[in-house]
């Protein structure tokens, strides 16, 4: 099997991972990168079987390692929500691009308070558009615990989004 | 095959349409061909990045050596402001090994009033038996030309000396004055700092020409011998040693005068 063929094939699919393993869309590339440096060196070593899991794996503790020295970086480099102000030319108007911005931002923050298992399923299914048993394949587990970890998944990020709201409707009734 | 929440268009719940509208919000991941090719291009070119250990150990040298120069610049630095808070007074901070009796056997005369400790060849312990360190602090003290003089301070073997020899403290207390002790300094900086025994002895021979009965004479010439040897002239060593001999034959330099002597002697 070439490095080569195994890039092409599972580079965009990679770069999906890593964006629902919770890294910030200005570190995808670098974190792409360093996964797939792994996969160059261990490439002669897989043995067969599930490729896309065997990537997804080395995903996983790329993003650890990376989430590790995030605290460091951070010190020396602009923040988050620099980052997010970037693309706000990209929408048809600056009140819509900045609401939609503002949207994305609240929901990387509910994201982030969830479990890693239950981000990871959320983005993958209702972001990325995967099926349960490409999840299933990827975490190496059946299908109906990605189905269980979709629901709860899912009534977590209303329960935050319920707490958010009533948060705002008693901000707005305070004088 | 479950539904996804982003695809529902009518909810019962609120807080669901909230959470679905969220979720519209995040589109997704869209990949370029450049971002592809660019991180391919990187993956694949050769990089320095060696195991883990070579870049620990690169990046431990690093800060060793940075470490190391910064140390030496401050202590650079800071003997720099030492010597000029005492321009007058070179480093005599390392102890010098005397001999035993030095301040029991000193000559009286006020010539050679006794100083605490003076430069010393390392050649002067060989007679000196249990040699006594002494600190240079009081010289120091004493060339600076402080008016109260002190006691030498004798560290390792004073309790040896019984007090009654011990030259009483108005002795020992004659600083020399300023133009003395700066022509000695001048000399003994150019002898062992700058290492050019020319200079120095040419310091102490205007010295000696100068104050012939001056109260550094007997470190004069200790010294001027000391040149003389590092200068390689055997036959100025041999006549300062003789001089030496003459003037102090109990002196606190007896030692290295009489090696001198004896091994210039043909």
């Amino acid at each position: 099997m070439l490095f080569e063929d195994v890039y092409h094939t599972y580079f965009r699919q990679t770069v999906a991972w890593i964006r629902a393993l919770g890294v910030p869309d200005a570190e995808i590339e670098d974190v792409a990168q360093d996964v797939f440096l792994v996969v160059r060196r261990k490439l002669p070593q897989f043995q067969g079987g599930n490729l896309a899991g065997w990537l997804y794996r080395i995903a996983q503790l790329t993003v650890r390692n990376f989430r590790r020295l995030a605290w460091f970086k951070n010190l020396f480099s602009r923040s988050q929500d620099l980052d997010a102000a970037d693309g706000l030319a990209m929408t048809a108007t600056p009140a819509m691009a900045l609401e939609k911005k503002q949207d994305q931002r609240v929901l990387i923050q509910m994201l982030d308070r969830m479990t890693d298992k239950r981000r990871e399923t959320l983005v993958l299914f209702e972001i990325e558009g995967y099926s349960g048993n490409e999840i299933a394949a990827l975490h190496g587990v059946p299908v109906k615990t990605v189905w269980t970890r979709l629901h709860h998944a899912r009534k977590d990020l209303v329960a935050m989004v319920s707490a958010l709201r009533q948060q705002r409707e008693t901000e707005a009734g305070k004088p | 095959m479950k539904q996804r929440l982003i695809e529902m268009r009518d909810f019962s719940d609120p807080d669901e349409a909230e959470t679905a509208r969220l979720l519209r919000s995040m589109p997704p991941t869209a990949v370029s061909e450049v971002v592809e090719r660019r991180v391919y291009a990187r993956v694949c070119a050769p990089r320095l990045r060696g195991p883990r250990f070579v870049r620990l150990t690169v990046l431990a040298s690093a800060l060793l050596v940075s470490t190391t120069i910064l140390c030496a610049t401050l202590a650079r630095h800071w003997l720099g402001r030492s010597d000029d808070r005492s321009p007058r007074s070179p480093a005599l901070s390392v102890p010098v090994a005397q001999p035993k009796r030095l301040v029991a056997q000193r000559e009286p005369a006020p010539e050679s009033a006794p100083a605490d400790s003076t430069p010393v060849s390392p050649s002067a312990t060989d007679e000196g038996g249990a040699a006594a360190t002494v600190h240079t602090s009081a010289h120091r003290d004493r060339l600076r030309g402080f008016a109260a003089a002190r006691r030498p301070t004798l560290v390792a073997s004073d309790r040896d000396i019984p007090r009654e020899e011990l030259p009483p403290p108005e002795v020992a207390a004659a600083p020399p004055p300023p133009e003395e002790a700066a022509l000695v300094l001048s000399a003994l900086r150019a002898l062992r700092r700058e290492h050019n025994p020319v200079q120095a002895g040419a310091l102490l021979q205007t010295y000696l020409a100068r104050f012939p009965k001056g109260v550094l004479t007997e470190e004069a010439l200790a010294l001027g011998i000391e040149a003389a040897v590092a200068r390689q002239d055997a036959r100025f060593a041999a006549i300062l040693s003789n001089q030496y001999l003459g003037r102090y034959p109990a002196g606190r330099f007896v030692a290295l005068a009489r090696k001198t002597s004896s091994a210039t002697r043909p």
